[in-house]
This record gives structure tokens, sequence and C-alpha cells, in this order.
């Protein structure tokens, strides 16, 4: 087996690996008064696909998601809900229509994410990994 | 002891309630966030019934539908719809079609009242009067003749709980021969369903209803206008029916099933069935092909609803321009139709076309 198959099958196995916060090399996971410092992907999808209300410190879970001019947009949308931008738009239309779920909060840039996040207990969204962010506000993905 | 909290009963009564309810009288106040939507939808019909062709557009229902939350526990949705009425001066009338408070009082629970959609399946809890959202052109035909489209009542719901995200309904109301501010006699209607979403896209639901049709009257939150029939008396009217739906990324199906039987005096019990399914295949973000099967069916001594005995079948496609406007176009074939709201017709459709142009604002 020539040095150049070996090294491909070696980085593959690397890549199987790899934790699974690697998914998120372009965004930052934001919030505020919502109980958690660090989140697993898994929980993340089931926050924001989702789930539940209220958190565990009894806050209402209110949804920041990137907006349509967002830098961050398609990789949060096919990150956490496995789909594109104007799908994740759809779904949350008919959460909202239904009744069941209030609307999320679309904001283009970070600047507007993190002040809205920052005044606003129980809120959790999305910034780009270049943004610097208050240790009070990020929750660390694990 | 026992004398001092006897003495006092009024006293701490009144404070455990203020304690139990703390989340009520002391809840938070979040940012107020109202939004307003519009949906609406134009079509064009070419069928023959009859054995005469027609072809015409049509302006359909215009929806205004309105949401906002008032606290961080409490908010408001609303839905008036303005459709054709040729009764109305101006041929169009608005119709509240949904006006509740909904009360997030305990995590996944809430409570809601207000005139609701009733959460009997999946179809009328999903789609309300959004065609936008309407994977095909029109409802099932179940809609037409069994649905108790509305109620006007209180609201028990519960959401992803649990594994398999379970969630329940509960519902007690006016019914279907009431009005949305009155009814006569004490019987409530009841709307009892469960349902679990195993996987993504995925719901599973059944649901039971149970009413008591005060001297056969349809009011104004069912699909039946005008039965034709002369019985005058209290009818049970009991409904039990399934929803499998699953939109993936891929594959889109929906089948809403309903078993409805009804208690009369003179005839005993009516057994009634409808069944509809939807099968698409998404090709892309855009382009949906799709089949639908409708087969509904009424029996010979039913005395409330329209004596109907119809299948549909039809192929149609779905371009989505986006999430807010698609254009759907059905080729249908219907056989032995009845039409609905008006005197007993039997005739054969053999095929429409349709098409129409969906939108939200």
């Amino acid at each position: 087996m020539s040095a150049l198959r070996i090294s491909g099958f070696l980085l593959f196995l690397v890549t199987l690996t790899l934790p699974d916060n690697a998914f998120a090399q372009n965004f930052q996971v934001v919030g505020n008064q919502t109980g958690l410092a660090t989140v697993t992907r898994a929980e993340l999808i089931s926050i924001f696909k989702p789930k539940n209300n209220r958190w565990e410190n009894n806050k209402p879970v209110v949804i920041v998601l990137p907006g349509a001019a967002s830098v961050i947009r398609d990789d949060v949308a096919q990150q956490i809900y496995s789909n594109s931008f104007v799908a994740v738009q759809k779904y949350w239309l008919s959460l909202v229509f239904q009744g069941r779920f209030n609307a999320p909060y679309f904001f283009n840039s970070d600047d507007e994410t993190l002040n809205f996040i920052r005044k606003t207990p129980g809120s959790i969204g999305f910034v780009s990994v270049s943004t610097g962010v208050p240790e009070d506000l990020l929750i660390k993905l694990k | 002891m026992r004398y001092f909290f006897k003495k006092h009963f009024s006293f701490w009564l009144i404070s455990l309630s203020l304690f139990l309810f703390k989340p009520v009288v002391f809840s938070q106040e979040v940012e107020r966030k109202t939004s307003l939507n519009y949906y609406g939808a134009i079509e064009f019909t070419f069928n023959n019934p009859q054995d005469k062709f027609n072809s015409f557009f049509t302006l359909g229902e215009q929806d205004f539908f309105i949401t906002s939350r008032l606290t961080d526990r409490i908010s408001f949705l609303g839905e008036t719809v303005v459709r054709f009425d040729p009764r109305s001066g101006t041929t169009f009338s608005p119709s509240i079609e949904r006006a509740q408070m909904k009360f997030d009082y305990y995590k996944n629970h809430s409570l809601i009242v207000g005139k609701i959609h009733s959460p009997v399946n999946y179809w009328n809890d999903v789609y309300h009067h959004g065609r936008v959202f309407f994977p095909t052109i029109d409802r099932p035909v179940a809609f037409s003749y069994f649905i108790p489209l509305h109620t006007m009542g209180a609201r028990l719901m519960g959401q992803g709980l649990g594994r398999l995200n379970f969630g329940y309904d509960v519902v007690v109301g006016n019914g279907i021969s009431s009005t949305d501010v009155n009814r006569e006699g004490t019987d409530l209607s009841f709307t009892a369903s469960v349902h679990i979403k195993p996987v993504d896209g995925m719901r599973l639901q059944a649901g039971y209803y149970n009413d008591l049709l005060k001297n056969n009257k349809a009011g104004v939150h069912s699909g039946q206008v005008n039965q034709g029939f002369n019985y005058k008396k209290d009818i049970r009217y009991r409904m039990l029916t399934t929803s499998v739906a699953y939109f993936g990324r891929k594959l889109e199906f929906l089948n809403e099933s309903l078993y409805n039987f009804n208690f009369s005096d003179s005839l005993g019990r009516a057994n009634n069935y409808s069944s509809y399914t939807y099968l698409g295949f998404r090709l892309d973000d855009n382009r949906v092909p799709f089949v639908v099967f409708d087969i509904t069916s009424t029996d010979d001594n039913e005395l409330h609803i329209a004596h109907v005995h119809r299948t549909q079948l039809g192929l149609g496609f779905r371009y989505e321009f986006n999430y807010l406007l698609n254009l759907k176009i059905q080729l249908m074939r219907s056989a032995d139709f009845h039409d609905h709201g008006g005197p007993e017709i039997k005739e054969i459709n053999k095929y429409f076309l349709k098409l129409q142009l969906a939108y939200g604002l």
C-alpha cells in the first residue's frame, strides 16, 4: 500500500476521533441566564428545535438566530437544523403559526445579537467565532 | 393548632394561592414583541361538472395573523380571515378564526383560552387558514363534512415531553352547534389528542371528539352548513382520528383518517369514514411533485352530515419560490360528488385542474 494511501487512511481515522465541537468552528454560542456554562451539540439541537419553553432556572427560553444577512446563517442552519436557511425560516414560521412557540429573534450582525442577549434573560444565540464575547455570555461547546 | 388554622382559613387559602400562582402574579416583564403577517391565495380552476366546462379565477381567503408576547408567560394569537360570501353586500365578509390567549404555567405545559382550531388532527392543528403552508391546494374532503374546525373554549396543551417528545391536548368548549358567544344547555364539547415525535419531521397523533348537537344544529364551528335533513332532535357526535405525518428532506407523507359515529333516537348509530393520503417527493429546495388520494363515505342512516360517497385521486406539483410564496398545480379526478352547502347533488365530476398561488407577507 502506498504512503499516500496510508496517509489518507490515517487522516480519515483522525477525523473520526475529532470531538463534536469541531463542527462549530465558524460560530460560538452565547446566552444570558440560561443556566448553561457548557453545552453539547445534541443539547444545542434540542434547545433550538425547540423542545422546552423554559430553562431549569425557570427563565423563558428566548431563541435568537442569525438573520438573512448574517455571515453565519448557513453554518447555523446546517449544523443545528441540518437544512438550509430558507428551510429554517419556514420551520419557525410554521411553529409560530400553529401557536405552539413564540417567534425567534433574527439579527443580521453579531453586535445586534450580543446587545439583545445581554439585555434579555433566558436568551441564547450565535455569533461568529472571530467576535469577542464577554465571559459571562459565552457558553462553551463540549 | 387546628383551631388556629380553621379560624384563619381564608388567610391561609389566599396565601397558598399566591404562593402557587406566584409565576402568574409576578411574571417577568419581557420586551414586547408583536408581529403581523398576512396570508392569502389566488386560484385558477378548470372543471367540467355535469358535462359543462368552466374556467375561472378565485380570490381565496385573505388571512390576517397577529401574535404578541405580553409577558414571559403570556402570549396572544389572532387570525382573522376575509373570504368570499355571496350573502354579504360586498360579497366578502370577515371571520375571526382564532383569538386565543396562551399562558405557559409550568415548563412545557400551557393553558389556552379563546377561539382555537380544534387540535383533533394534524392538519387542523398545523395548517389553519394559511394556504402557503398547505402541502396541497385544498384541505382534505373530511373538512367539509366531519371536522369541528373551531372551538370556543379552554385548552390544556403539553409538548416536547420525554424522549419521544410526547404531547397532549385536552379541550372543552362550546361545540359544533354553538356560537362564539353562547350555547344552549350545559353539555360542552370535549376534544382530546395525544402525539409523539419520535424522529425529526415526524408526528404520530390520535384524537377523540365528543359533542352533543342540540336539535341537530350545525353551527359556525363545523364544515357542515346545510345537511338538508328534517331531523331536529339531539344527536351525539363522536369521532376518532389518526394522523401520520412525516415531512423530511426528501420524502413527505401525510395520512389523515377518521371514524365518525353518531347516535340518533330515530335511526341509532351511523358510521362514517374518511381517509386522506398525501405523498410528496422533494427534488430540491423548490420542487415537490406529489400524489393525493382522498376517500369519504357516510352511512345511509346518517342524520347530521350531508350524505357523500366521494373518491378523489390527484397528481400535483408544488414550486416553492421561498418559504412565503409557492405555486401549486393539481389535476384531480373526483367521483360521486356531493355539493357542500347546498341540496344533495349526485354528479360525476370527471377531472378538474387547479392552480394556486399562495403567499405570505
